[in-house]
């Protein structure tokens, strides 16, 4: 096994069986489930299974040693976690209607009200929680790591993770004590880490299939980036020089700096709230 | 008379970050034909498979998934087994199942 590959994954099978059997066994649901997001968002980049792939596969290597130090329920709960944080894209309406009434997001609706793909795009990480707690079951969830991966997945932007009542250092479930502001930390960098071409699988989905302007050009951008390496001290985004044109670096430009500033955010979460450790990275862009 | 076509894939080496884009590219062209309801991997000669590997794998059961058809891994090591369990993946898909019939090749023949 190539080091870094499948630690999670290995180490919560190897570990606790049962709790490994309660993620494999809802992998299909989360493999049907996450490709809704195409009913409301049909020209977006990737959010089905494949994305999440990618980002267990970036948690994996951010974890690197501290797999030993990890615990099955924190193994656990960053894959659910993983699985399931962006299934708010694609919520059916009436979960859209149900999630916004019962919940003050700072969102007007009313009982026929139809989806706004604005708002669930803006919001879509607590309706992800919204549709974890509710469908907690159907994944097999187990009562007592419902709120911990709910937060977990809810982490993935805009939560504020030095928030102690929100992200407790030491949150217990199941019998074990999960570090939510780590886990939460490493979904939000992985999810920011996935922008490299193979975020959008061609076999998959085709480019020729997007139509919208704006999406069509996210999708260049994706394409642009060849790869996103880690090493020890850096996160090099490797750029095809040849592809890129005048129109495209402002842009890329942005999505660069907004991954310093989630590697900066949550290396200060993970050094100052958790006694896990992280590669301080600096985020450097390679023409190839 | 319903014809069944099997794409039979043979993949040796590693399956990874580096290999995976070639079979991807592969698989692009004759998936998205759409002529293909089945597709069995024949791994016997596969050392190694990682995440970018699984990902193929998945596209393809993706891709094929939405008209019925159906993903078999056969003949893969204990490695990539074992890598299938510890992903869930033998969850989703047949690994070494028995045949369950024959089908027919393009030219006409069973195949068995």
């Amino acid at each position: 096994m190539t080091s870094g590959d499948f630690s999670c994954e290995e180490k919560l099978m190897r570990e606790c069986p049962e709790l490994h059997k309660r993620y494999c066994n809802s992998l299909l649901a989360s493999v049907r489930v996450l490709v809704n997001y195409r009913a409301v968002f049909p020209d977006y980049t990737d959010h089905s299974y494949l994305h999440t792939m990618n980002i267990i596969n970036y948690c994996n290597r951010l974890i690197g040693e501290n797999i030993y130090s990890m615990n099955c329920g924190e193994i656990y709960v960053l894959m659910m976690a993983a699985a399931l944080h962006d299934t708010g894209m694609g919520i059916s309406a009436d979960d859209y209607r149900e999630f916004l009434t019962e919940n003050d997001f700072g969102v007007t609706i009313t009982s026929d009200s139809a989806p706004d793909p604005n708002v669930i795009r803006d919001l879509h990480h607590e309706l992800s929680g919204c549709f974890i707690r509710k469908y907690s079951m159907l994944f097999e969830i187990p009562d007592e790591f419902v709120y911990p991966i709910v937060q977990a997945a809810r982490g993935h932007r805009r939560t504020d993770l030095y928030d102690a009542n929100e992200y407790p250092k030491q949150y217990r479930a199941g019998g074990y004590v999960i570090s939510l502001p780590y886990i939460a930390a490493l979904i939000r960098l992985a999810d920011e880490l996935d922008i490299s071409a193979e975020r959008n699988i061609s076999l998959d989905r085709n480019v020729s299939e997007v139509k919208n302007a704006y999406s069509i050009s996210v999708w260049k951008l994706h394409s642009l980036i060849k790869d996103v390496i880690l090493t020890n001290s850096r996160c090099i985004v490797l750029v095809d020089k040849n592809k890129l044109d005048s129109s495209d670096s402002a842009e890329l430009s942005k999505w660069v700096e907004k991954l310093r500033t989630v590697a900066d955010y949550t290396a200060g979460v993970i050094a100052e709230r958790t006694s896990y450790s992280i590669n301080k990275r600096i985020v450097a862009v390679e023409y190839v | 008379m319903k014809v069944i076509y099997t794409l039979t894939v043979k993949v040796d080496g590693r399956l990874d970050t580096s290999t995976s884009p070639e079979l991807e590219g592969a698989l692009a062209k004759i998936l998205y034909a759409d002529r293909v309801n089945d597709v069995r991997f024949d791994f016997a000669d596969l050392e190694y498979i990682s995440s970018s590997g699984l990902r193929v794998i998945l596209a393809a059961l993706k891709r094929i998934g939405g008209r019925g058809g159906k993903v078999y891994i056969e003949n893969a090591n204990s490695t990539v087994k074992s890598i299938l369990s510890m992903t869930g993946f033998d969850t989703m898909l047949a690994v070494d199942p028995q045949d369950d019939g024959n089908s027919i090749a393009e030219d006409g023949t069973e195949q068995q």
